[in-house]
């Protein structure tokens, strides 16, 4: 799952990238409003983290920006501003969650967690799929009930993939989801990863479908 | 003795229920009471005047039956006492001032009817102007009344140039300087509270990261450390200059008052 963090002091968003990356999620920064805000529109994000003091533009401003371009994606507000009135602000610009700093990093996972939940139909930590199952709060996968040693980004390939089961997913997609912003988007890495996946996955490995010219996609009738 | 101590307690009580009613009587009320009580008064003076007046003239005309009555008395002089009393006004010069009882009454009861009426028209103008006042200071107080910190916002908002409107405006100028003074100080608090609250999260969240890291490098403790250790000094450093910005503040009011 890809994150963009909007943050001005430098050593929140590296530690927040860090910590984020540590869980299985691709992270992009960006040290002021302006860029992340380009970065919306360049990119298809999960969730976005927003700082409310920004140097250019505030928190505020990027929120309702990123909301005027139709761009539904999930906003969690992180700032010092502790106030009632600034949290219920926030939440009316647009933002789907606020954290106040400092904040318990297990409970910004938990919440970033909550919110890519609400993407889905079902409301569990556990996506399931013949017999795999891929639990979302432990990050790790088990087919037929035998925990498998997946890559880092193996894991990320496979739960973007099961998070949109049936959905044609092409490389680009996947490359963006699963790397961040530094990616050669030209190498043919995404290959090389499914193809591991499927060896891991072993029998049903083949139910991550090849789509000739077009990209990957999970079909469970294969 | 007894009976002492009873009268004493008597005087207390009353003194006590005294008490009481100066404290119950509004300042509306006094005034209220003040100028009925100038009225009264001035209307009783006017009465024992009007009375007083009525007496003369009949102990008067009393006078003059039993002159009449009396024998050996010179018909001349009862004549030119009737005479003075019957003649007209306009032979009277004013170098003589010996006036006829008639109209002496006369000019006494206009006199003082016209000094009533100018008294009475005074206090009545002087209570109706004095309510009005009052009604605006009781207005103004309970305003007042209403804000705190949290209402400095609002103001009185009173027009004219007589001297209640002027304070009131005055009133409002010195909220207008409160409520200005208030937000940069909210102001400062959250900027404060934000540049505190910075180091503390990198703090924090480093050691949350490291934490749910079970198999972290020593260079990865290391480089958590030296974070720490860094914001530990920035948050010395904020801690320093909000000393600083006391210790100059007390000082320039210092030099202000010497």
């Amino acid at each position: 799952m890809k994150i963009l963090v909007i943050e001005d002091e430098k050593l929140i968003a590296d530690i927040l990238k860090k910590g984020l990356e540590f869980h299985k999620f691709s992270v992009d920064v960006a040290y002021c409003g302006c860029d992340g805000y380009l970065l919306t529109q360049q990119f298809e994000y999960d969730v976005v983290i927003l700082d409310l003091m920004l140097p250019d533009i505030n928190g505020e401003e990027v929120c309702r920006k990123i909301r005027q371009d139709k761009n539904s994606v999930y906003i969690l507000m992180l700032t010092a501003k502790k106030q009632s009135e600034d949290i219920v602000n926030g939440l009316n610009y647009g933002a789907d969650d606020y954290l106040t700093k400092p904040f318990e990093f297990s409970v910004l996972l938990a919440r970033i967690r909550a919110l890519l939940r609400r993407a889905t139909d079902k409301k569990e930590n556990i996506l399931e799929i013949l017999n795999i199952r891929l639990f979302i709060d432990k990050e790790k996968v088990e087919v037929d009930s035998k925990e498998i040693e997946l890559t880092k980004k193996e894991y990320m390939i496979l739960e973007y993939l099961m998070r949109n089961k049936g959905q044609l997913l092409s490389r680009n997609q996947i490359l963006e989801h699963a790397w961040d912003r530094n990616v050669d988007i030209f190498s043919n890495i995404v290959n090389t990863h499914i193809k591991n996946l499927r060896k891991k996955i072993g029998k049903t490995g083949n139910i991550i479908e090849t789509v000739y010219g077009s990209g990957y996609r999970i079909n469970e009738k294969l | 003795m007894k009976l002492f101590m009873d009268q004493a307690i008597g005087l207390m009580k009353n003194y006590n229920l005294i008490k009481k009613m100066k404290t119950r009587l509004t300042f509306n009320k006094k005034i209220t009471l003040t100028f009925s009580i100038i009225i009264i008064i001035s209307l009783i003076l006017y009465a024992s005047l009007i009375i007083t007046l009525f007496a003369v003239n009949f102990q008067n005309s009393k006078f003059m039956h039993e002159l009449r009555k009396t024998p050996g008395l010179n018909e001349n002089t009862i004549k030119s006492i009737e005479e003075f009393n019957k003649m007209p006004k306009e032979r009277m010069l004013p170098p003589l001032i010996i006036l006829r009882p008639d109209v002496l009454f006369k000019i006494t009861f206009i006199l003082s009817g016209g000094v009533l009426f100018i008294i009475l028209i005074a206090t009545l103008g002087g209570f109706i102007f004095l309510r009005r006042t009052l009604k605006q200071i009781d207005y103004i107080t309970k305003n007042v009344e209403e804000i705190d910190e949290r209402k400095l916002h609002l103001r009185l908002n009173i027009k004219g140039k007589d001297a209640i409107a002027k304070m009131s405006q005055t009133f409002d100028a010195m909220l207008d300087k409160l409520e200005a003074s208030f937000d940069s100080q909210k102001l400062f608090f959250q900027n404060a509270s934000h540049e505190l609250n910075t180091p503390l999260t990198v703090i924090k969240t480093n050691i949350d990261v490291l934490r749910q890291n079970n198999n972290a490098t020593k260079e990865e403790y290391d480089d958590v450390i030296n974070i720490i250790d860094n914001e530990i000094k920035r948050l010395s450093g904020i801690s320093d200059s909000l000393l600083n910005l006391t210790v100059n503040e007390i000082k320039e009011k210092a030099k202000k008052e010497s």
